[in-house]
């Protein structure tokens, strides 16, 4: 009896030393880059896109509404010179393009889980009466956002077939996810991200 | 500090083994060399086979077990307790899900810790000699906790699964005493799934060695 006591004494120590704990350590500070796009966007269709310089921001600062400094230029620039390597061609907002993107930053706002779109209705943004009427904007996933410390989003609109479709089509969304430093990091993490989020969307052409 | 209560561990373990041999010969229970109940320890090692999450081997692992053997047949019938913890670092990659409408880029660090819980069956070749190999199965539930760490962000899912073992292995006498050497191989698939990484279930090939108690 007394062995076997031992025994099972034995069983326990080994179940608690033989656990493994996880080394963070070893963990990039590079951003998550995730991408969903629409499945039927026929991406090919597009050839010309627009992007504001200016980037929504959201904070816990009630008086955050856009960036407007270099960092901000410096993303906006990243995620053109992108699609027009990939054979968009920028135009002016008057110029009736056919994709409208959207970018917004968000800091230190700690919620669970977010959907796309929360963020609708902070200046800075396309706004859905733009095209003489409203429509409304239609993603269609369904993916769920968890947004900790820091984030940068960016969207591709189908404008062209808004008034045919009467909404405004995401057809791709790039969320950048991770925990922040100094601006010019974060500015440096985010075009990094832009570039990665690119690169594993080779569907994203106008050929 | 892990290490030192491991190595602590053992060297118990084999000390116990000592004494038990000390006290063999005065054992009323060695007069019989068949066994009737077993109770054994053993260290386990585990290799992933492909597992989509990890593929690492776990030197972090050990198996309880308990046989009652048929008083006229080479066959036990018993319960398992085993438990693996893996750890493995994989720097970063793209992975596509949702038919490759969806992408996500980064490295991680996964942790699994497995709790295999089996019902068993034995057969015993040389049944009642100093060695006996043997064949069998475990079939039960399988509690798993698997955790993917990515930049500052986790991702848990823990759940039971069935789970199905068959296994080889020998017990060795070395006095056909009331103790022993447990040596044994095994391949497990547990039906544990992970949804972010679109895996249905866990499978291993795993070593054990450890030392038994019978009487």
């Amino acid at each position: 009896m007394k062995r076997l006591t031992l025994l099972l004494s034995l069983t326990l120590v080994f179940l608690s030393a033989c656990r493994k704990e996880p080394d963070l350590s070893k963990l990039s500070t590079n951003f998550v880059v995730q991408t969903d796009r629409d499945p039927n966007a026929p991406f090919n269709t597009y050839k010309t896109f627009y992007i504001s310089d200016t980037i929504a921001y959201l904070s816990t600062n009630k008086n955050d509404t856009i960036l407007v400094d270099d960092n901000a230029k410096k993303l906006v620039a990243a995620i053109r010179q992108n699609m027009e390597s990939r054979g968009y061609t920028f135009v002016a907002r008057s110029a009736h393009p056919d994709l409208g993107i959207n970018t917004v930053a968000v800091k230190d706002i700690t919620v669970g889980v977010v959907y796309p779109g929360y963020w609708w209705g902070y200046p800075g943004y396309w706004d859905p009466w733009d095209w003489g009427w409203y429509y409304p904007y239609y993603y269609p996933w369904t993916t769920a956002y968890a947004i900790t410390t820091g984030s940068f989003i960016m969207e591709l609109i189908d404008v062209k077939n808004a008034q045919a479709n009467q909404k405004l089509d995401v057809i791709w969304t790039v969320n950048l996810n991770g925990a922040l430093g100094s601006q010019a990091t974060n500015t440096s993490l985010a075009i990094d991200g832009i570039n990665q989020a690119f690169a594993q969307s080779p569907y994203v052409k106008a050929q | 500090m892990k290490k030192y209560i491991l190595t602590g561990a053992i060297l118990f373990a084999f000390s116990i083994c000592s004494f038990a041999q000390n006290v063999t010969y005065t054992n009323t229970y060695s007069t019989s060399n068949k066994i009737t109940n077993l109770f054994g320890l053993s260290w386990e090692i585990s290799i992933p086979s492909s597992n989509d999450l990890i593929s690492k081997t776990s030197l972090a692992g050990g198996r309880f077990e308990y046989r009652h053997f048929l008083p006229n047949a080479p066959v036990s019938f018993g319960i398992g307790v085993s438990w693996n913890s893996y750890e493995q670092y994989s720097p970063t990659q793209t992975f596509t899900y949702k038919n490759g409408n969806s992408a996500i880029t980064t490295d991680m660090d996964k942790v699994i810790y497995t709790v295999p819980v089996t019902a068993l069956v034995h057969y015993y070749f040389n049944n009642g000699k100093n060695v006996m190999p043997y064949i069998g199965v475990g079939l039960g539930a399988q509690y798993a906790e698997q955790d993917i760490y990515y930049n500052i962000f986790v991702n848990n899912q823990y759940n039971w699964g069935f789970v199905v073992r068959p296994e080889v292995g020998v017990l060795i006498r070395p006095n056909g005493g009331n103790w022993g050497i447990l040596a044994g191989a095994n391949y497990q698939y547990g039906t544990n799934k992970n949804d972010l990484v679109n895996s249905n279930g866990l499978k291993s090939v795993a070593f054990n060695i450890g030392f038994f108690l019978s009487r």
